[in-house]
């Protein structure tokens, strides 16, 4: 510690005010990405919404220590993502109310640097809190201009392609969504996983999500084996992936 | 091991708090009885942060490992220091007497015809006078409510705004961001408005490039929305209006010479030149005409308009380390022919004016705003008047006058917001304005209080002194008078609102008190000196029927108001005292594509004096009124039912369709807008509403490209 730093600190500590660069002496920002990176992916395959929940709290208490990190920023984001998925059909004002916090987090996250994945979520977290034509004429046109921004980024991404095949299968026909467009996305989304390998802790989520939700698609367009296939595809990649194992792949019957 | 409690303000726990060491993230959640425990290698100086939503953030230096447990107290979040925003089709109220509206709000609203302030005249405080769009605010005239785009004051806010027509807003929904509208005891940075403020902002940048087109029965419109990069983008939008179809469809086209018509060309862009800094700028220029038949007792013709309006506004914001400036130059301009027999009036007015105001938060808890602003008035009125006003045929006498009014007003503001706590906000303010038309200066004085005792309920309290200066054609010399002083109003508001999330509740109260009021006669003679009261109970309540898939709201207002009468000089009910006004707005959506919407409006009558009989005049031929007592009586009780419905769609990829379809005065109800007499006046003839029951359809498209 340089000298002008530790006078700083003593005069700040002598004002009875915390330095705010202090915590940075003791965390790793990269450190502490990459734990989040790795838990709130495993709280996810596990089904577990206590550890979806305590990720949400570690990456909250991370951003309060590192307000300016992008990164930390999006897995705050994503991981309340996570938690207000589940929660979506069973109580949805929770759910929304979940959104609207990962909708800042990601907000912010962009603000500080333009990360792909977060634009995307940003796309996704504001999508998924349309239950109306009102808010479709509103959140639509958000949601929509996040996705552009993602896209506009760079080469192909396979999350943004993820994603873009939730929205389609929660989008009507008549706007662009269903079944077949779903379809063409996750196929895309499992061709681009098969050639990435994000450094961490850059964002690596969503391969094994990608082939649970081709599978569901499979099923509602009425062919079992390929959901079958895809399901266990999952597994392969994920063994403990809940929502797949005990949901999905007995579902089909 | 760290362990203590956390408790609020009033010692009561709290559940759910985090508390954790900044450096390690080491920490447990607080349990029901507010406590926390977890372990911890870390010894020496250490940062405890608890955190819980609503509550501010603690930060404390503890040295590890602990003597004992820790008592930590949460203070609740300071009220928020703006009025928020209102987003995707919810509003909620700030912590100042104001409501906000979004466009999709206005657009939901059935029987508004997507006009901001007919959406704006279903809110509490907005008196039922009419079928225009004109703003009657607390028992104020339809002038002494300010319209605001970005700052800047429109003169003219209301197309086809003259005695004999039904005016409307000049601005479409889908150019605003929002409408803040106060309806009294205002800040000290609002001058020249006796009664309330309707403050729109127009949109931002688009976030997309789109092209969009809307055809109705009543109009054409074409729009475009470019977004050049993250920080620059514009609109420009055309529309021409035609109810030609409109009228003949619902049997009306025989009352009109020309129906009512007009073209519109408005564009705004920004340019965010960096975070916290943009460059907005705002343009639109209208015209509109209407020739409508009427029979007077002694005059049968055509009330002919033709009036123009244009705004250019340009705005900025920026910050210089903690001092955050707002700027703005503008110009409003507007013209107007108007000819009905004897009686003609071309008058063409022009505001120029340039504003600044900067915000210092000095420390937390105390920040200071000062501004300034400059405008110049112009005004060319030329025309003519009948002598007396129950003789308007074209060869009657007429006093002819023509005359350029001009004048410039210099106002200056200083406000300070000190918070003591976090549950009471004050802000007292200061104004001072000199205006070259009344050649006096005026000092206003304004207070106002918001105290939150609990996480749902605030109560606000407000009183301020308010000056306006009178119109232009009121010092013209010939029927005017020069002398006049700016009129004044004093306003005493308390308030509560419970706001429990999905459902809110508001009451308030007021008194206003007028003096130095100007107004014209029958005879268009200008008389000073007027005073007033108006008295009053406000109650709002908008909930989310969650059941039955509704949200809605529920406007009442009552009021007692009374004003001195030009014609007698006595004091009398108001020409816009509806003592009881009620509104209510429902709307349901179905899946993602149906919303359906009705609105039912009701108010008592309002005052009106009547003619109580008729001397025959021998040199003119024809019947000479005799009026009563003044405002003695009123029109029968108003009642409307609106309903709407809206589909959405896409035909293709990107692209929103909405096919709209209203109709006004479902139930076909007759109200009464005023009466008009037989030539000898034993018989008084009820005119009705312009506003039979209407179907209005259309359809808007947008195409991203």
């Amino acid at each position: 510690m340089s000298f002008p730093y530790k006078l700083v600190c003593a005069l700040l500590l002598a004002c009875g005010i915390p330095p705010q660069g202090l915590a940075a002496q003791t965390l790793d920002p990269g450190e502490l990405a990459e734990r989040l990176r790795t838990q709130v992916e495993e709280a996810k395959i596990a089904g577990d919404a206590d550890a979806l929940q305590q990720m949400v709290t570690l990456s909250r208490r991370a951003v309060t220590a590192f307000p300016e990190d992008a990164l930390l920023n999006h897995y705050a984001g994503y991981a309340l993502y996570c938690l207000a998925s589940r929660s979506m059909e069973t109580d949805t004002d929770a759910s929304h109310a979940l959104l609207e916090q990962a909708e800042s987090f990601l907000e912010r996250s962009v603000e500080i640097e333009p990360i792909t994945e977060s634009y995307a979520l940003l796309a996704s977290a504001i999508g998924m809190r349309i239950d109306g034509p009102v808010s479709a004429m509103t959140l639509g046109m958000r949601s929509g201009a996040a996705m552009d921004r993602a896209k506009a980024l760079g080469s192909p991404n396979p999350r943004v392609r993820l994603l873009e095949g939730i929205s389609a299968l929660h989008t009507p026909r008549a706007f662009g969504g269903g079944h077949e467009a779903a379809l063409e996305h996750f196929l895309a989304a499992i061709e681009l996983f098969a050639d990435e390998a994000p450094k961490p802790p850059l964002p690596a989520w969503g391969h094994a999500e990608a082939y649970a939700w081709l599978g569901q698609t499979h099923a509602a367009l009425g062919q079992a084996e390929a959901a079958r296939t895809a399901f266990e595809q999952a597994l392969e990649l994920e063994p403990g992936y809940v929502w797949v194992r005990d949901v999905l792949l007995p579902g089909l019957g | 091991m760290v362990s203590g409690t956390v408790r609020d303000p009033a010692g009561q726990p709290l559940a759910g708090a985090d508390a954790f060491l900044l450096e390690t993230l080491e920490g447990s959640l607080t349990d029901d009885s507010g406590g926390f425990r977890f372990d911890t290698h870390r010894t020496g100086s250490a940062t405890l942060v608890v955190q819980k939503a609503g509550y501010l953030e603690v930060r404390r230096l503890v040295d590890l490992p602990l003597d004992g447990a820790l008592a930590i107290v949460m203070q609740l979040a300071p009220i928020a220091l703006e009025p928020i925003t209102v987003e995707a089709g919810t509003f909620r109220l700030g912590n100042l007497p104001d409501v906000t509206l979004s466009d999709l709000e206005v657009v939901r609203t059935p029987g508004a015809a997507a006009d901001p302030f007919r959406a704006i005249q279903t809110f509490p405080g907005v008196q039922s006078v009419g079928e225009g769009a004109g703003l009657f605010v607390r028992g104020g005239d339809i002038s002494e409510t300010r319209v605001l785009l970005d700052g800047a004051t429109v003169i003219s806010p209301f197309r086809l705004d003259t005695d004999r027509t039904i005016s409307f807003g000049r601005f479409d929904p889908f150019q605003l961001r929002g409408i803040q509208f106060s309806a009294g005891g205002f800040g000290a940075e609002h001058g020249d408005a006796l009664s309330a403020i309707a403050d729109l902002q127009s949109v931002d940048k688009p976030a997309a490039s789109e092209l969009g087109v809307s055809a109705a029965i009543g109009g054409l419109s074409g729009g475009l929305s470019v977004d050049l990069s993250e920080s620059v983008g514009f609109r420009v939008t055309g529309t021409r209006t035609d109810t030609d179809l409109l009228m003949r469809l619902n049997g009306r086209r025989d009352e009109f010479d020309v129906v009512p018509k007009g073209n519109d060309l408005s564009g705004g862009g920004e340019w965010a030149y960096r975070p916290g800094a943009s460059l907005k700028a705002f343009v639109l220029v209208q015209t509109d005409q209407v020739g409508v038949r009427i029979d007077d007792p002694s005059h049968s013709g055509v009330y002919s308009s033709d009036g123009r309006a244009d705004l250019v506004a340009v705005s900025g914001l920026d910050a210089f380390g903690a001092v955050g400036l707002k700027w703005g130059v503008a110009t409003s301009g507007s013209r107007k022919d108007e000819d009905f027999g004897a009686f003609r009036l071309e008058r063409d007015d022009r505001l120029n004016q340039a504003r600044a105001r900067i915000e210092v938060p000095v420390r937390p808890g105390l920040a200071v705003a000062l501004g300034t602003e400059l405008e110049h008035r112009e005004a060319d009125l030329a025309g003519s008047v009948p002598t007396a006003s129950y003789d308007n045929a074209p060869d009657a006498s007429k006093t002819v006058f023509s005359s350029r009014e001009s004048g410039a007003r210099l106002g200056g503001f200083g406000q300070v917001e000190l918070q003591p706590s976090n549950v009471l906000r004050l802000l007292l303010g200061l104004r001072a304005d000199r205006s070259t038309f009344t050649g006096r200066a005026t000092l206003d004085p304004r207070l106002s209080a918001t105290w939150r005792p609990t996480g749902m309920l605030t109560l606000t309290a407000a009183w301020g002194v308010f000056h306006q200066v009178p119109d232009p054609l009121l010092f013209e010399p010939t029927l005017g008078d020069p002398s006049l002083p700016a009129m004044s109003a004093r306003h005493w508001i308390g308030g509560a609102t419970w706001d429990a999330g999905t459902r809110l509740v508001r009451i308030e109260a007021y008194a206003k008190h007028y003096a130095s009021l100007a107004a014209r006669t029958r005879d268009g003679i200008t008389r000073g000196g007027g005073t007033g009261t108006a008295r009053g109970l406000d109650v709002f309540v908008k909930d989310e029927l969650g059941l039955l898939g509704l949200d809605g709201r529920i406007a009442y207002s009552f009021i007692r108001s009374e004003r001195t009468d030009p014609d007698t000089g006595r004091l009398a009910p108001s020409a816009f005292d509806a003592t009881h006004t009620l509104n209510l707005v429902l709307n349901r959506g179905f899946g993602e594509w149906l919303d359906l919407g009705v609105a039912y409006r009701a108010a008592t009558g309002v005052p009106f004096t009547p003619v109580t009989g008729a001397a025959f005049d021998e040199t003119r031929g024809l019947w000479q009124p005799v009026h009563g007592a003044p405002m003695s009586e009123r029109l029968p009780a108003y009642r409307r039912v609106d309903l709407s419905a809206s589909v959405l769609q896409s035909f293709w990829p990107d692209n929103i369709t909405v096919f709209f379809v209203s109709m006004m005065n479902s139930l076909d109800r007759s109200n009464v807008r005023q009466f008009r007499y037989s030539r000898d006046y034993s018989e008084r003839i009820p005119l009705k509403t312009p506003f039979p029951r209407s179907i209005y359809f259309g359809v808007t498209m947008t195409l991203p490209f």
